[in-house]
């Protein structure tokens, strides 16, 4: 297990990580979501020994990350960067031995991930010659292809289109399935919900939000309800609780005051013994995210 | 430190940068310029014309027969008459130009399009001859003349403070300060040339943000040496190169002329003097090398490159420049005493060892400071390099070198 204790970051005045805590625990997926300058990277440059904590510290199974532990890390910044001259199979080995491992094995297990990944192009090509959704490929294979037991992504979905954001998502499963701690952070707040187990939200370096998913939503009432009824907004807007109507899709999207609110607007909603649509929800992920960032609560 | 993965990190940059041109130009420029003046030399030995000249001797038979026998001007000799004879045979193209005498005088008259004649030579010829008219007039004895003509012996040789005696003289002299020149401009072509790889290197690395992936498996140290190391395998093979073309020069193709010349202006070269420039250079290119790393890793893109590096080019040019002053002040204090300073040392004492200013002693002490000042650039310039090759300043790279010294001595790092 990987463990986060008080961990602080100071530049100069500035607070860039005020005494976070979190755990890590191996088959688990963490998000790490806040706004620009909030301190993911800078938590994610400490844990990888870049720069050191003010105060804190991080341990993996008890002891300090060591140079040792380091090659079972698999890092993708914010920032991809490839050896733009070198092939895809010289750069993939020499990131793959840098991991500790043999040459021959990462010769081999390169080739079915060019097919696993459907990559347009040999291994003999020079990276400037690939595409750009290729040359993420080739970034992410060589990331994961030493099978490493800490995964860390800084923002993994920006720039990627929709079939190879899909490609990464399952490759964090299976890597998830496989055992291996892994954290990210994303402004994707779908993919942060398909993929974490649990959260942790930032604001100015401050964690504002922590712990499982669910339980986070949850905590925030179901407050949100979609409908799809005949029910006119004006009678909708007769029940007290009601804050807002919204169109969405073929339906509408309702925020309630607070979630005991929902057994009336179903009474309504069904008193004619039938509604197509009633799902009372808490709010999304991305509901909470913008909510927390302009400093106001979801259930406001 | 994981030698494994210094290992990978020296080789891969060594590998990288064997396979580019920028490599192999620096290796093959100067065997192309010897190649070069070697072939422009081959070409005009052998497209010149070799025909003589006719010059014609003005009513002067004895200087005319002496001239013919004496064969050392490379030109045909024929008598006329007199002045008008020559002039119309001149104008008539019948001949190149002709030589008029006088009690103590002599001119030589030739066409503007004749061939070439080496005045030096019939200078020396008619000296020659001048000489054995006067004793003939004198009735001087054959052994008289003899006597007369033959010049005192006379050596150079030079007293260098090691209290050995070595052969001098202006020729040795000329082959020194030739050599030392050409060292000066190599060892700056070369300096210059591993500045740029080490630069490139790490710059690109920092830019493109590969440092980040390299870095989170390794750390600093096996980076900062690793390339170091690498480039520095670069140097050592182009050295062993050299060696290489110049054994096999030397048993294939010694007797070749143009080998030869250099042979010879290689005469006052020794091996110690050969092995201590070797080590002088490859020390000196090493500790720009790690300056330039400190400084390159305080760069943001590519871009910015020129402008960190350019001050470190600059410096290196002292010590080349002073290679030309240096000629004709062994005793000049302030440049004796630049060329035991580390960055300069390089080129400068290894052109005053080879002028003999200096001896192996002095050598040796400048080679000592060079690896003392390495040893702590090395142990410093780590810690100034991680500092900085991971941030991203706003483009200012004097504020990140001055930022770098703060608290650099400090023992917490």
């Amino acid at each position: 297990m990987i463990e986060l204790k008080n961990l602080t970051k100071k530049f100069g005045d500035k607070l860039a990580v005020d005494d976070m805590n979190m755990q890590l625990k191996p088959g688990h997926v963490v998000g790490l979501i806040g706004q620009n300058g909030a301190g993911k990277t800078t938590t994610f440059r400490m844990m990888l020994d870049f720069i050191q904590p003010t105060k804190g510290t991080i341990s993996w199974d008890g002891h300090a990350i060591t140079n040792k532990d380091k090659q079972n890390i698999g890092f993708l910044p914010e920032e991809r960067g490839l050896y733009q001259k070198l092939t895809v199979e010289q750069q993939v080995l020499y990131f793959a031995e840098l991991h500790g491992m043999k040459k021959a094995d990462a010769k081999q297990q390169l080739q079915s991930w060019m097919k696993k990944l459907d990559v347009v192009g040999k291994v003999s090509d020079k990276v400037q010659s690939l595409s750009k959704g290729n040359a993420q490929k080739v970034q992410l294979i060589a990331t994961v292809i030493t099978e490493p037991s800490l995964l860390i992504l800084d923002e993994p979905f920006t720039g990627l289109d929709p079939v190879n954001t899909q490609l990464m998502m399952n490759e964090i499963l299976r890597l998830k399935q496989n055992g291996a701690h892994i954290i990210f952070s994303s402004h994707n707040m779908s993919g942060v919900e398909k993929l974490s187990d649990e959260l942790l939200m930032l604001k100015h370096g401050k964690t504002v939000l922590s712990g499982e998913l669910n339980t986070i939503r949850e905590s925030f009432g179901r407050s949100e309800i979609y409908l799809e009824s005949p029910v006119t907004n004006e009678q909708l807007l007769t029940i007290p609780g009601i804050l807002d109507i919204q169109k969405e899709g073929a339906g509408r999207h309702i925020k309630l005051a607070d979630s005991s609110v929902g057994k009336e607007v179903f009474s309504l909603v069904a008193k004619d013994g039938y509604v197509p649509v009633f799902s009372q929800q808490p709010p999304t992920l991305d509901e909470i995210f913008r909510r927390e960032v302009t400093g106001g609560s979801v259930n406001e | 430190m994981s030698k494994r993965q210094l290992y990978l990190v020296a080789r891969q940059t060594y590998l990288n940068r064997f396979k580019t041109f920028g490599f192999w130009s620096v290796v093959l420029a100067p065997l192309l310029v010897i190649l070069v003046i070697f072939g422009i030399t081959w070409v005009i030995d052998a497209t010149q014309s070799h025909e003589q000249p006719t010059v014609a001797v003005v009513a002067n038979r004895p200087l005319d027969n002496y001239l013919k026998q004496n064969k050392t001007v490379k030109a045909k000799f024929k008598n006329v008459d007199s002045l008008a004879t020559a002039k119309a045979n001149l104008k008539k193209d019948k001949i190149d130009g002709y030589l008029t005498s006088k009690e103590n005088s002599y001119a030589l008259k030739m066409s503007v399009d004749a061939e070439n004649l080496s005045e030096t030579t019939l200078q020396v010829t008619l000296d020659q001859y001048h000489m054995l008219s006067q004793a003939t007039k004198m009735h001087l004895t054959p052994n008289q003349l003899n006597s007369l003509v033959t010049k005192p012996d006379f050596q150079t040789s030079v007293y260098n403070t090691s209290g050995k005696s070595s052969q001098g003289g202006q020729a040795t002299n000329q082959a020194n300060q030739l050599l030392s020149a050409a060292l000066g401009i190599f060892i700056f072509i070369f300096l210059s040339a591993y500045v740029g790889m080490i630069s490139q290197e790490i710059a690109n690395e920092k830019s493109s943000r590969i440092m980040e992936i390299l870095l989170a498996v390794t750390s600093p140290g096996i980076q900062f040496f690793g390339k170091l190391l690498g480039i520095a395998g670069l140097a050592i093979t182009h050295g062993l190169i050299y060696f290489v073309v110049v054994g096999v020069t030397a048993i294939f193709f010694g007797d070749n002329e143009f080998v030869k010349t250099l042979k010879g202006l290689l005469t006052g070269v020794d091996a110690k003097f050969a092995i201590m420039t070797g080590f002088l250079t490859l020390i000196g290119i090493f500790l720009y090398m790690v300056v330039t790393a400190i400084v390159s890793a305080m760069v943001n893109d590519l871009s910015q490159v020129q402008q960190a590096v350019a001050p470190i080019s600059y410096f290196s040019m002292i010590g080349y420049i002073l290679t030309f002053v240096l000629n004709g002040q062994p005793h000049n204090a302030f440049i004796n005493a630049l060329s035991y300073v580390p960055f300069i040392s390089q080129t400068l004492m290894p052109a005053r060892l080879g002028l003999q200013y200096a001896n192996m002693t002095d050598a040796f002490i400048a080679l000592a400071l060079e690896l003392i000042v390495l040893i702590f650039l090395a142990r410093y310039g780590l810690r100034v390099y991680k500092r900085n090759v991971l941030t991203y300043n706003d483009g200012n790279i004097t504020k990140a070198a001055l930022l770098s010294l703060k608290g650099l001595f400090s023992k917490k790092q």
